[in-house]
């Protein structure tokens, strides 16, 4: 709970050293800055500043290249061919941060969504007819370690008199840098220019907004989400305009995902083929963003092209050979031998994954306290283990709200309960699990790995903050289990007082945020913050405030019909101090990340709207009355 | 300039309209930056992104400076967000022990580094910046009473950091 009545004069002492320190690591800042010494003064012309401006703004002014006339030659399968000339011959994929998939033929993406309608995959060819001087080519360079590390685009605009103007635009390189590249850009025989830099290659060229593509819309009442697979025809340039490198795992593979100015969400990546993907999301979808990334999946044809046809051919496997796709951490290799665990106190890695049926399945530590169990189908103390865990999940040694995931990792196809799911399922596991990636034959995956596993079984459990609270390998007793579980909260959130609303059927006790209000909110409406509802002032505007969170179609769906409340509705909250009346007075709509203004001396009663999405977020006010 | 792919437009404001812009705003701006995520050097580069974002749109913004303030605050948020918590894991796994990437020994910029981003935004900016509630609340997409909520529980947690 809050405490409301803070020092003030303690307050003071930690601003003032606040103030101290903020000034003392900005001087630095200060000193490039002013010439007179004063935090505040504006830049002094010509000064640093300004050259740096100026050097800027070069990034993005076109200049004049001695070219000679280009043409460029488009075809519908192959991006990019390679000449004598060209330095970048070798052309490979920047590398994956994630599993690599098999790249025999064609990439296709689709959004497995329950709720999206998929629409017939429609094909652009190349190059519609564009009046003279003809269309814009459009050519990428990325540096090696990746797009985050540099890019050089080049667009090049034909001109009516045959010399064409270039205009480049980089990111992530130093000014020297971009205009000691751009220096190197010379015309070439097979591409229509070539960066002889060994630092940079090659990775998209094609015609600006034109090439080449396949796309797929899905739509739904909310809105639309659009995939396209095709050459390159200019996905970098919002990126590099200053949309930002947010790099995102998209069908296991590195995107960048962007916000346009209407606030739609796009996604960009290069496939393990060389063809470009993006992946758009109205606005009105926004917030469900990253569950739909998510829900994109990879799909490859034997090498035939990709049509409506072939992709239909794709068969889902009975058992998806689906494997942990993005695993983002590293812990150190638990050492039972050794008194302090380095590993506790670390940020536990984040994982997305698969089970045996293709369902997608998460380890997000961000989500609070959570086990993660390391099992493998051939080992003898998994088997031993495994029932055990299930006892303590059932009688409440591992506690009933506390998630658990099991990472079947190390399968071994010349083991004689080989396959693993079937194992599983003998063991009577009907928990979550995630099927680590296949290293080789009873090698350690990379989820087992990135959690520093030394043997099967290990046990790490997840606390709050989602760093690592505990590790454990082998046979575990129970004491050992409570042993490792014993710096969670040891039970659901306290209830703080009782909320009755008769007329849309709510009298849920209301909880604290002492699982974080994700969890927490799992027991029932969360008291967020504020003061008490007890505590607020009858019928005047004070400063002060209360809000309860309730979900709105999980758990329990304590707040399903909270849009049904209207001004003049009375309901009911009970603590230890009594019970107090409040009467709806507002109700308002806001941006969920943004909330609606507050009113002074209420009771705010909030839930995500509409429903089954996060999009909006609903506000009740109620005023105490007497 | 106008690049036709996916509708992203780039304006060219005038230069000397951006320079004056650039003029008045640098220096808050890179204070603003540093503070934020504790670094002279990274803050100048987030400034300096901050301020080119801006400059680029400049005749189509109705409040410049808010959006100016915006545009720092969100850079230096997604600055923590991705670079922050990558290098935390390499250095920590690489050394097998916690790490801190401010490479202070100032106790108060150690604990503001470990408070959560809006909080650390919230009372660097109100109560070093002198911000009103009502600027925060617009450069951290929240409400002004949210962030009141932050400034309470960030001194709090400065408080406690600094007991411990």
């Amino acid at each position: 709970m809050n405490e409301l009545h803070d020092d003030v004069s303690s307050n003071n002492q930690v601003i003032a050293r606040l103030r101290s320190a903020l000034n003392e690591v900005t001087a630095e800042a200060n000193d490039v800055v002013t010439a007179d010494g004063s935090a505040y003064s504006s830049l002094p012309a010509g000064g640093i500043g300004g050259a740096r401006w100026l050097a800027i703004a070069a990034a993005t002014i076109l200049f004049f290249g001695a070219a000679t006339a280009i043409v460029v030659h488009r075809n519908h399968q192959t991006p990019v061919t390679s000449s004598p000339t060209d330095p970048v011959t070798a052309q490979t994929p920047p590398p994956p941060t994630t599993t690599s998939l098999p790249v025999t033929g064609d990439m296709w993406y689709t959004l497995v969504a329950q709720d999206m309608n998929a629409e017939p995959i429609e094909t652009t060819g190349c190059c519609p007819s564009v009046p003279p001087p003809g269309p814009n080519t459009v050519l990428a360079w990325a540096a090696s370690g990746g797009f985050a590390d540099g890019v050089l685009l080049l667009l090049v605009q034909p001109t009516l008199n045959g010399d064409p103007v270039l205009k480049f635009m980089s990111y992530g390189l130093s000014d020297a840098r971009a205009a000691d590249l751009q220096a190197k850009v010379v015309p070439g025989s097979g591409f229509p220019y070539v960066l002889p830099d060994d630092s940079m290659e090659l990775v998209g060229v094609g015609t600006e907004g034109l090439g080449a593509q396949r796309s797929q819309r899905y739509s739904s009442d909310l809105g639309t989400v659009t995939i396209t697979v095709g050459e390159y025809r200019g996905q970098l340039t919002p990126l590099v305009l200053g949309a930002g490198f947010h790099p995102v795992t998209i069908a296991g593979w590195r995107g960048y995902r962007y916000a346009d100015e209407a606030g739609n969400v796009h996604v960009v990546w290069r496939t393990p083929t060389g063809s470009w993907a993006t992946l758009e999301i109205s606005s009105t979808l926004a917030d469900s963003a990253d569950g739909l990334i998510a829900a994109v999946h990879a799909q490859v044809t034997n090498g035939d092209p990709v049509t409506e046809d072939t992709v239909s051919q794709v068969i889902v496997p009975a058992v998806s050979d689906q494997t942990a796709v993005g695993v983002t951490g590293q812990l150190p290799r638990f050492d039972q031998s050794t008194a302090v665990d380095p590993a506790v106190g670390m940020p536990a890695p984040s994982v997305v994954g698969f089970d045996y049926d293709g369902n997608e399945i998460r380890i997000d530590p961000a989500e609070g306290p959570q086990v993660v169990m390391f099992q493998a189908h051939w080992c003898p103390h998994c088997a031993a283990n495994l029932p055990k865990v299930m006892e303590w999940m059932a009688d409440g040694t591992i506690q009933s709200w506390l998630p658990v995931t099991l990472v079947s990792t190390a399968e071994s196809p010349t083991a004689a309960n080989y396959p693993a799911n079937k194992w599983l399922k003998d063991m009577g596991w009907t928990g979550r699990v995630i099927r680590d990636s296949n290293e080789g034959d009873r090698v350690a995956g990379r989820v087992a790995t990135a959690y520093g596993a030394p043997g099967y079984p290990t046990l790490v459990v997840i606390g709050i903050d989602g760093n690592v609270l505990a590790r454990a390998t082998g046979e575990l007793s129970q004491a050992d289990m409570k042993q490792l579980l014993a710096g969670l909260p040891s039970g659901p959130p306290a209830v703080v007082g009782r909320l009755e609303i008769p007329k849309i059927k709510v009298d849920w006790l209301v909880v604290d945020t002492s699982l974080g209000l994700k969890v927490s909110a799992q027991s029932g409406p969360v008291f967020v913050g504020g003061a008490l509802p007890t505590e607020l002032p009858i019928g005047q505007d004070m400063d002060v405030y209360s809000m309860i969170y309730g979900n709105r179609t999980t758990y329990g769906a304590p707040f399903l019909d909270l849009d049904l409340l209207v001004v003049g509705d009375t309901f009911t909250w009970t603590d230890e101090s009594g019970t107090a009346t409040f009467e709806v007075i507002s109700t308002n709509t806001c941006p969920a990340d943004e909330g609606c203004p507050g009113i002074a001396g209420a009771l705010v009663l909030t839930t995500p709207d509409p429903k089954f999405t996060a999009k909006d977020a609903l506000y009740v006010f109620a005023r105490r009355t007497a | 300039m106008q690049t036709g792919t996916l509708g992203v437009r780039v304006g060219m404001t005038a230069i000397s309209e951006f320079d004056d812009f650039y003029r008045t705003h640098r220096a808050n701006a890179v204070r603003w930056a540093t503070a934020l995520v504790g670094s002279p050097e990274i803050g100048e580069e987030i400034a300096q992104d901050a301020l080119h974002a801006v400059g680029r749109r400049l005749s189509t913004l109705d409040n410049p400076a808010g959006y100016l303030r915006r545009t720092v605050v969100n850079r230096a948020a997604s600055w923590h967000r991705w670079h922050i918590r990558e290098r935390r894991r390499v250095a920590r796994a690489t050394a097998g022990q916690a790490t801190s990437y401010t490479s202070t020994t100032n106790e108060m910029l150690d604990a503001l580094a470990v408070l959560p981003y809006k909080q650390r935004a919230a009372v660097s900016l109100r109560y070093w910046a002198d911000w009103t509630d009502d600027q925060i609340a617009d450069a951290l997409s929240c409400s002004p009473s949210s962030v009141r909520v932050l400034l309470h529980r960030g001194l709090a947690a400065l408080k406690k950091e600094i007991a411990e």
